[in-house]
């Protein structure tokens, strides 16, 4: 009998300790599914240049779920990322627009994008840490406190971006396009960022804050830290958005910020904290990327079309979570 | 239970605010408010609750021996130095003769006892010269609790100060030194150790006045 059962048993104990390894194999599995289908929907969909419309569209939901995936790691949650996207989509559009849409006043405009992103991070960081309010709700009202300076700064969408901003985005060099350029640079970051200190902290805080706070962790500090990255990434993630649609909207960011929380879920990490990967936030923000493309090619009549996709993502949900079952029970 | 005496201890640790008294180390005042405070001053706590308040259970032994020694392996760009954090964890795994598969096991896996020495590793990694084990033998099974003995001895032995928390006489007597015996919040006695003293002594202390019969803290 044991020599019957005892293979099955090492499978499913290996399986399980690539899971554990690598939480983001079901997304990844998912993923490879859903290009296939959308190769035999539409064949051209697989082709380089619809690839990189895919990449180019999606890059900015990437980054939002990296971005979430960061406060997620330490239990909390950020339903203001969208928020935070508009506030700096909206700065940059008007700082480059005053500043005369040359290279230099898109960088200037740049920098002053990533530090509102940074301020608006500190911000959640500290109603939700210091301030102790529930990360849930602290979140959203901050998240309308943002929309409400975004729309202030720009109460109309429209401002259009300097040329040389998204004829760079969009743009094509040494025959290889901008944004895989970017999602390289992306992929060298989080590489590095997950061998930093403050993921570790994160993670611990996630896993337990009292047994983190006993171990003489500076939780609060931490968690404002997971705030602050997450509200950098969420201006990461303005840039591109910036980039794709080429102008300013103050509420262009809302509808993505519960599409982060799903990236972060369907990419095997934990909402509970303390378990997780960035690699499989950034594999489930294609998985959504891919099932929209898969909605569209397969000809679903457009009022169907959010319909169909709310099924998918439920589906693509069912299977994630009922793999990770197997391999962790 | 009762008697405070993990509520002593966590006032100590700086885990809950301290209503009055001082703390000295070494002759020392030294000012702690937070566990992060009296981790810089060498002590550290090895709750009862293991799993809430020791270990980051969902991560692997290796964080977990570095959780609170992680500056120590933060490099430039606030890079952790992994090797170092595998070599000190898999010096503390044949040191304490940790039962694990390897330095990447998830903590949660382990036995009671084996967890235990994870908590411990994290402390000694952390240069603690002080130790305060709050009833560290609960839910260890009859030869885990010779082998935390075992090392109990041996750590006072290195001149570590072992504070121990303990509701069972025969362990209170075997290990301590000095017995602090707590009644409903206070301190009724301080005994000698070994064989000077009986279990009725402690039980006299422990129940002094009214009617608590929760007894004993030992220092060793």
């Amino acid at each position: 009998m044991t020599s019957i059962s005892s293979p099955t048993r090492q499978d499913n104990g290996s399986f399980r300790a690539l899971l554990g390894r690598f939480p983001f194999l079901p997304a990844l599995l998912i993923l490879a599914v859903l290009l296939v289908l959308n190769g035999v929907f539409e064949p051209n969909s697989l082709s380089f240049r619809s690839l990189t419309g895919l990449v180019r569209t999606y890059l900015a939901l990437m980054l939002l779920a990296v971005a979430q995936t960061y406060v997620v790691y330490a239990a909390d949650i950020d339903l203001s990322v969208g928020a935070i996207a508009s506030l700096v989509n909206v700065t940059i559009i008007v700082l480059m627009q005053h500043l005369g849409g040359g290279g230099l006043s898109v960088l200037a405009a740049l920098g002053v994008g990533v530090l509102v992103g940074l301020a608006c991070g500190l911000v959640n960081g500290f109603v939700v840490a210091a301030l102790r309010l529930q990360a849930i709700v602290a979140t959203f009202a901050t998240s309308i406190f943002f929309t409400g300076l975004a729309l202030v700064i720009l109460p109309v969408a429209g401002m259009p971006a300097p040329t040389v901003f998204w004829r760079t985005y969009g743009g094509t060099f040494f025959g290889i396009p901008f944004v895989f350029y970017a999602a390289a640079a992306l992929a060298i970051l989080l590489y590095l960022l997950a061998r930093t200190r403050l993921a570790t902290q994160l993670l611990a805080v996630g896993d337990g804050q009292q047994a983190a706070f006993q171990s003489g962790l500076p939780v609060t500090a931490i968690r404002i830290g997971g705030y602050a990255l997450c509200g950098v990434f969420a201006a990461l993630a303005a840039f591109c958005i910036t980039g794709d649609t080429a102008s300013g909207d103050p509420l262009v960011g809302a509808k993505m910020t519960l599409f982060s929380v799903a990236a972060v879920v369907l990419g095997g990490s934990a909402l509970s904290g303390g378990f997780g990967t960035v690699a499989g936030s950034v594999i489930a923000a294609l998985i959504i990327g891919l099932i929209n493309s898969l909605v569209f090619f397969a000809g679903t009549p457009s009022h169907w079309q959010n319909f169909v996709q709310g099924l998918a993502i439920l589906a693509a949900l069912m299977v994630g979570v009922l793999v990770s079952r197997r391999g962790r029970a | 239970m009762g008697a405070g005496r993990t509520e002593v201890a966590r006032a100590i640790f700086g885990a809950d605010p301290r209503e009055a008294g001082d703390i000295s180390i070494h002759g020392a005042p030294v000012d702690i408010r937070t566990p992060a405070d009296a981790v810089a001053a060498g002590i550290g706590y090895l709750s009862e609750d293991r799993k809430h308040f020791g270990l980051a259970v969902g991560m692997d032994v290796r964080a977990n021996v570095a959780m609170a020694s992680l500056e120590r392996f933060t490099g430039r760009l606030g890079a952790l130095d992994e090797a170092g954090m595998r070599d000190a964890a898999r010096g503390y795994i044949d040191q304490l003769a940790i039962r694990t598969p390897s330095d990447r096991q998830e903590v949660r896996l382990l036995s009671g006892g084996n967890q235990q020495k994870v908590v411990i590793a994290k402390w000694l990694l952390r240069d603690c010269d002080i130790l305060i084990f709050d009833e560290p033998t609960r839910g260890i099974d009859v030869g885990a609790k010779s082998e935390i003995y075992k090392l109990l001895n041996g750590l006072a032995a290195q001149g570590r100060a072992i504070i121990v928390i303990s509701s069972e006489l025969p362990e209170v007597l075997r290990l301590s030194h000095r017995i602090a015996v707590m009644c409903e919040g206070r301190l009724t006695g301080i005994l000698p150790g070994g064989a000077e003293t009986s279990q009725e002594d402690i039980m006299r202390l422990a129940t002094e006045r009214e009617s608590a019969m929760e007894p004993v803290g030992g220092e060793q």
